[in-house]
């Protein structure tokens, strides 16, 4: 374990990303993602953290530079790693088991086994008796949970997570990263997480990634020492908590217009 | 609204329109003008003795040939067109000149190129039904969330996985929209060529009775027809039903 902890499991190398145009989404960035950490990308909008996660899941090429997953150059979506949007991206015609299971259903997984698969996640992430409703039925924040045993699902060693509670209400977003806590503690997965939440940055993050905005390079990079191994509702109060957010805060206000 | 309700209302629509039409019929506004009750019992008589059967027949042979390839090549075509940028650059605008253009003025061209057999009737229900079908298509496919194709790619979709899996049941309500609108044209472009390339089937049946002034059984041809793509058209809609489920979704 030691060695795989040292090994980062994502590495980015000099990425630059112009989009048709000339405008300059990305400038140069290297960053390394180390394994069964919780990785915060954290800047103002149109700084280029959505461009970067995209770059990580291949879903975007790199104007230059490469990404590593593993140590292997990619050059488009992996196995390795999922994928959770900020619009949840649910099939309105599909049920909620068919949508977690979906992953899976791609990958040519038969339905009996992926659905049983998908059923396990949905009780993980709080559905259970859910499996057979529609998107359309369920609230914003029960959605997103969806999408997030969909992610789940494929059992990917890499969690690409793009603002996942950004249009869910606050109180269920309060509640969705109290789950994330429990979910980096026990799914032993990577996870990169893209927010401009600061307060949502420092609360389930374990390394903070600062991004500057046009041409975006990286800032800082902040590893808030708060003890997670206590009651949720404790960690806001931690003088460690509330001291990151506010150095975050006056390192960020020096790029807002 | 209950399902009790919706279906009252419903034949309260359709009978305000049959007692309307009855009262019309019994005032005299004109002669060319037979009452609901005389329409019917022409279209009674028409049936019993076989020659509504048999002018379906006729009318129907053309129309369904022509729907099926307006279907098959519409959507088709509106699929590639949606899916590729050349494809669109290629037909569409064919397309859009066509949707615009009145279609039947067309029609003297088409029996002069296929003369007056069946040919230039099949297509004249191709010109009508395929615009609609592929513009819909077109449409259809491009207003797919651009976030589900990037699901279903970040999920190692492939494309033809993308397509079917995705593409096609996101754009099927709109699809279908384009169905019902196009083959509704398809049944006024049968209708169109048995009036002006050769009397056939129920054209037949209408420009006969209106020569000889039986208008009687002129109104229950033209009757006939319209039931006839009333039932098709709710059926397209059963079919949507069946397979896409459209009620389960937003």
């Amino acid at each position: 374990m030691t060695t795989s902890i040292s090994t980062p499991i994502v590495q980015v190398k000099n990425v630059k990303k112009v989009y048709p145009g000339g405008i300059e989404a990305l400038n140069d960035i290297s960053l390394d993602f180390p394994e069964g950490k919780l990785t915060t990308l954290l800047g103002p909008s149109g700084c280029g953290k959505t461009t970067l996660l995209k770059i990580i899941a291949g879903l975007l090429d790199p104007s230059s530079g490469e990404v590593l997953v593993d140590g292997q150059h990619i050059t488009g979506p992996g196995p390795e790693r999922a994928f959770v949007f900020q619009d949840f991206a649910l099939m309105p015609w599909a049920t909620v088991i068919r949508n977690a299971a979906f992953g899976l259903e791609l990958a040519g997984v038969n339905r009996t086994e992926r659905e049983a698969v998908a059923e396990k996640y949905l009780h993980t992430v709080g559905l259970k008796g859910f499996e057979n409703k529609y998107p359309h039925e369920l609230s914003g924040g029960m959605r997103q949970r969806v999408g997030l045993a969909r992610a789940l699902a494929v059992n990917a060693k890499v969690l690409l997570m793009d603002e996942p509670f950004s249009a869910v209400d606050e109180q269920t977003r309060r509640k969705f990263q109290e789950d994330m806590l429990s979910l980096v503690k026990n799914e032993q997965k990577t996870f990169i997480f893209v927010t401009h939440s600061i307060e949502e940055a420092v609360y389930v993050s374990d390394r903070i990634v600062l991004l500057h905005r046009r041409p975006s390079r990286v800032s800082e990079i902040i590893e808030p020492k708060i003890a997670r191994n206590v009651d949720p509702e404790m960690i806001r109060r931690q003088p460690e908590y509330l001291d990151a957010v506010e150095n975050i805060w006056q390192s960020l206000k020096k790029f807002l217009d | 609204m209950s399902a009790f309700k919706s279906f009252f209302l419903k034949l309260v629509s359709f009978l305000a329109v049959i007692l309307a039409w009855e009262y019309a019929g019994r005032a005299g506004i004109s002669a060319a003008l037979p009452s609901f009750t005389e329409t019917m019992s022409a279209m009674l008589s028409l049936t019993l003795d076989g020659s509504l059967g048999t002018a379906f027949a006729k009318t129907l042979y053309p129309l369904s040939i022509g729907l099926l390839v307006s279907i098959f090549i519409g959507v088709s075509l509106g699929m590639a067109m949606g899916l590729k940028d050349s494809a669109e650059w290629l037909f569409s605008p064919i397309f859009i000149v066509a949707q615009a253009a009145p279609l039947a003025a067309l029609i003297p061209v088409l029996t002069f190129a296929y003369g007056i057999g069946i040919t230039a009737k099949i297509f004249t229900v191709c010109i009508m039904a395929m615009p609609v079908i592929v513009l819909n298509t077109l449409g259809a496919v491009r207003n797919t969330p651009g976030s589900l194709i990037e699901m279903a790619k970040s999920f190692q979709g492939t494309r033809m996985q993308v397509i079917g899996k995705v593409i096609l049941p996101s754009a099927s309500p709109l699809i279908f929209v384009g169905l019902r609108l196009g083959c509704a044209s398809g049944f006024i472009g049968i209708i169109l060529a048995e009036l002006l390339i050769t009397p056939t089937g129920i054209g037949d049946i209408i420009s006969y009775s209106q020569s000889v002034a039986d208008y009687d059984k002129m109104y229950a041809a033209i009757f006939a027809i319209i039931v006839s793509s009333v039932l098709f058209i709710e059926l397209l809609e059963k079919i949507e039903q069946v397979m896409f489920k459209p009620e389960q979704r937003n």
